[in-house]
């Protein structure tokens, strides 16, 4: 029982994390499916089944487009639930490790996992109304100073990692009671009434986690909240140029803390710009933010922010004029077909090759051996190391640029120093897709493990088509949940037999 | 003069993200066609935009009034962008009225007029003023086609749902003098 509260309580704790990181932290990329649904998965003991549904969840990852203000399923979250649900094949809540098998496992990880995602999406819509509100007083409040904004970023933070918590201890329990519906054999070391009892758990955690909130309030109060200090724009703390602060790094990475449909990015962009402004150049940049919405990519912000960080003061209205209408734009195109067109999917499939490769070669291996657990986290750490040292040098880039004035940034734009990167980063995609294709042909005529390819096929093919069709929530689901119940069967029926659900 | 494009967009920040990531890679375009005063006004904001396409994708920059001549003079016609391999993108919901009611074929696609001074919600990226709402229903009472969508991916708004929602935030406009 502490055991399994242990593996609860990790569980709830990522969950937070990865609600964190879409919401407020856009560019940790934690929430990428192969990290979170691989961390979850060996939080529940098998990292292996983690890695599988994180594969699944990427083929359908692709299909949504991270643009702009766009309202995607919580992929990042029902990651950690597919991470979940197939590591656990039933054995949290009934002490019976595998009685599902891997195939059916992995299909109610991913219809649940899919649920959640389109549950995350319906809450991000309503995180950002609650946004909305708070940041429109927090503007309001500015002239006695800016606590209210950060006060507010503090709140947005907590809604986050609540909604993540909340969300996966929902999918915990709903897969608990599936798991057990679909057992065998019923309830194998454990009654009903433990369920009952692990979701009063699940509840009262709940409860002492808002009773906790104004002091993890404070705790992120010194995360997001740090005071520009010297260094340079490599530096962990604040971007300096000439030996003035011009942005907090701390800051720059809560961009969207405050997202909302009216302000977008605004209450972020003013708090990553305040430190560097003085008293009157904040209030003419709260007057010109007040009136309209504002948005830039968080990567690439410099060459927006950092001409109106180093304008003169009697140049902020005419700089912030120049970022908002005319560098936002631009860059906001720039940066997604870097970041969201080239360089994550190329870490996602890069990635997920190396996944298909490790699940392949190590199928048989004791899920406890050392070269395993190495091989199992290399997607990951490819993913978050990847997107990492990408973001980090093109913001430093970005803001050695930008802090050089508005010609400095057009005549940078106008030489398209992201080509190279976007070329490369689509040749690694093609490569690493077609040694993924020739990973999974291999596994096909070595294995026959033809069931698990349909049923990833279909899934995948399934949510892209569901997505791509612009269907509603329902809709969605049931595609998704119709392709993953006649996989399931299939698997069902012809008991697996593939790499991936060998020796368990 | 009919002509019909790939997309025919309103979005005040014309050419970013959304257009080139999420309908670019939809559309495959060849090329963006911009009709916008200002822009077409200021080379050096123009080369910017240029930037912001991906490689062997061009980009064309002209007024309103410029596109209208062109349109309708078939030598200049031919030096623009063919049309079913371009997406026509224009910052305000009147030039792309003015477009439409010159013949370029619709519908007209809303995808994103964000909140400024006046503005009202309609949709989380769609912000309208009261002129927008008027050129909304006279749009319907011409019989011409204006939906909002954002992005591929997302629900499509039709004329009636939006014209429903528009009246919802505004009132009736002027539809007895229909």
């Amino acid at each position: 029982m502490t055991a399994l509260l242990l593996v609860f309580v990790a569980l709830l704790a990522l969950g937070a994390l990865v609600s964190l990181d879409e919401r407020v932290f856009g560019p940790l990329r934690l929430q990428q499916p192969l990290v979170a649904a691989t961390v979850a998965g060996a939080l529940v003991g098998d990292a292996r089944a983690g890695l599988l549904a994180g594969l699944v969840l990427t083929a359908l990852w692709p299909a949504l487009i991270p643009s702009g203000g766009n309202l995607l399923p919580s992929i990042g979250l029902g990651a950690v639930t597919a991470g979940a649900v197939a590591a656990a094949g039933g054995r949290v809540f009934t002490d019976a490790p595998g009685f599902l098998g891997s195939g059916r496992a992995l299909a109610l990880a991913v219809a649940l996992a899919w649920l959640v995602a389109l549950a995350g999406r319906e809450t991000e819509a309503w995180l950002r109304r609650r946004n909305e509100e708070r940041e429109a007083r927090a503007f309001a409040a500015l002239i006695g100073g800016d606590a209210a904004l950060d006060r507010a970023v503090r709140h947005a933070a907590i809604d986050a990692l609540l909604r993540g918590w909340l969300l996966v201890a929902a999918a915990a329990c709903a897969a608990g009671i599936l798991l057990r519906a679909f057992s065998e054999g019923g309830p194998v070391g454990a009654s009903r009434w433990d369920l009952l009892g692990h979701a009063l758990v699940l509840g009262a955690l709940g409860g002492a986690l808002v009773d906790w909130a104004p002091r993890v309030g404070r705790v992120l109060s010194r995360v997001t909240n740090v005071a520009p200090v010297s260094g340079s724009p490599l530096g962990p703390l604040a971007v300096v140029s000439q030996g003035r602060p011009r942005a907090s790094q701390a800051r720059l990475l809560c961009l969207d803390a405050l997202y909302n449909p009216r302000g977008q990015q605004r209450g972020g962009i003013y708090r990553a710009l305040a430190p560097s402004l003085s008293a009157p150049a904040r209030e003419e940049a709260r007057q010109f933010l007040a009136a309209r919405s504002f948005q830039t990519h968080a990567s690439l912000s410099g060459y927006v922010l950092g001409p109106v960080a180093s304008a003169a003061e009697a140049r902020t209205g005419e700089a912030l004029e120049v970022a908002q209408a005319l560098h936002a734009p631009v860059v906001s195109g720039v940066g997604d077909r870097l970041f969201a067109g080239a360089v994550h999917p190329a870490l996602a499939w890069a990635g997920a090759t190396i996944g298909l490769i490790a699940l392949s070669l190590f199928h048989a291996s004791a899920p406890n051996s050392g070269l395993l657990s190495l091989t199992l986290a290399a997607p990951a750490v490819v993913c978050v190391a990847g997107a990492g040292i990408a973001g980090r040098y093109w913001r430093g880039r970005s803001w050695r640029v930008g802090v050089g004035g508005e010609a400095n940034v057009a005549a940078e734009l106008r030489t398209r120093p992201w080509a190279r990167w976007t070329r490369g980063a689509d040749l690694v995609a093609a490569l690493a897709g077609a040694v993924a294709f020739a990973v999974v042909a291999w596994n096909l005529t070595e294995f026959g493990g033809t069931l698990e390819i349909a049923f990833l096929t279909l899934g995948g093919a399934a949510g892209a088509l569901a997505v791509r069709a612009g269907l509603g929530p329902l809709a969605q689901a049931g595609l998704v949940g119709g392709a993953v119940l006649t996989a399931a069967v299939l698997v069902a029926i012809g008991g697996g037999g593939g790499p991936w659900s060998s020796g368990r | 003069m009919t002509v019909r494009y790939l997309l025919f967009r309103v979005d005040d920040r014309l050419l970013h993200g959304q257009v080139t990531l999420g309908w670019g890679s939809r559309l495959r375009p060849r090329a963006y066609l911009l009709a916008d005063d200002r822009l077409a006004a200021d080379p050096a904001a123009a080369a910017l935009y240029e930037s912001a396409v991906p490689e062997g994708v061009a980009v064309v920059i002209l007024s309103v009034n410029a596109l209208l001549a062109a349109l309708d003079d078939p030598s200049a016609r031919a030096r623009l962008p063919r049309t079913e391999e371009s997406i026509l993108l224009v910052r305000t919901l009147a030039d792309g009225v003015t477009l439409l009611r010159a013949g370029v074929s619709g519908p007209l696609v809303l995808g994103g007029l964000h909140f400024r001074d006046g503005a009202r919600e309609v949709l989380p990226y769609a912000f309208l003023s009261a002129a927008d709402a008027e050129l909304i229903e006279a749009l319907a009472r011409e019989g011409r086609e204006l939906v909002a969508h954002d992005l591929p991916g997302n629900e499509r708004v039709g004329s009636e749902k939006l014209r429903d929602a528009v009246r919802r935030v505004f009132g009736r406009i002027g539809t007895d003098a229909a």
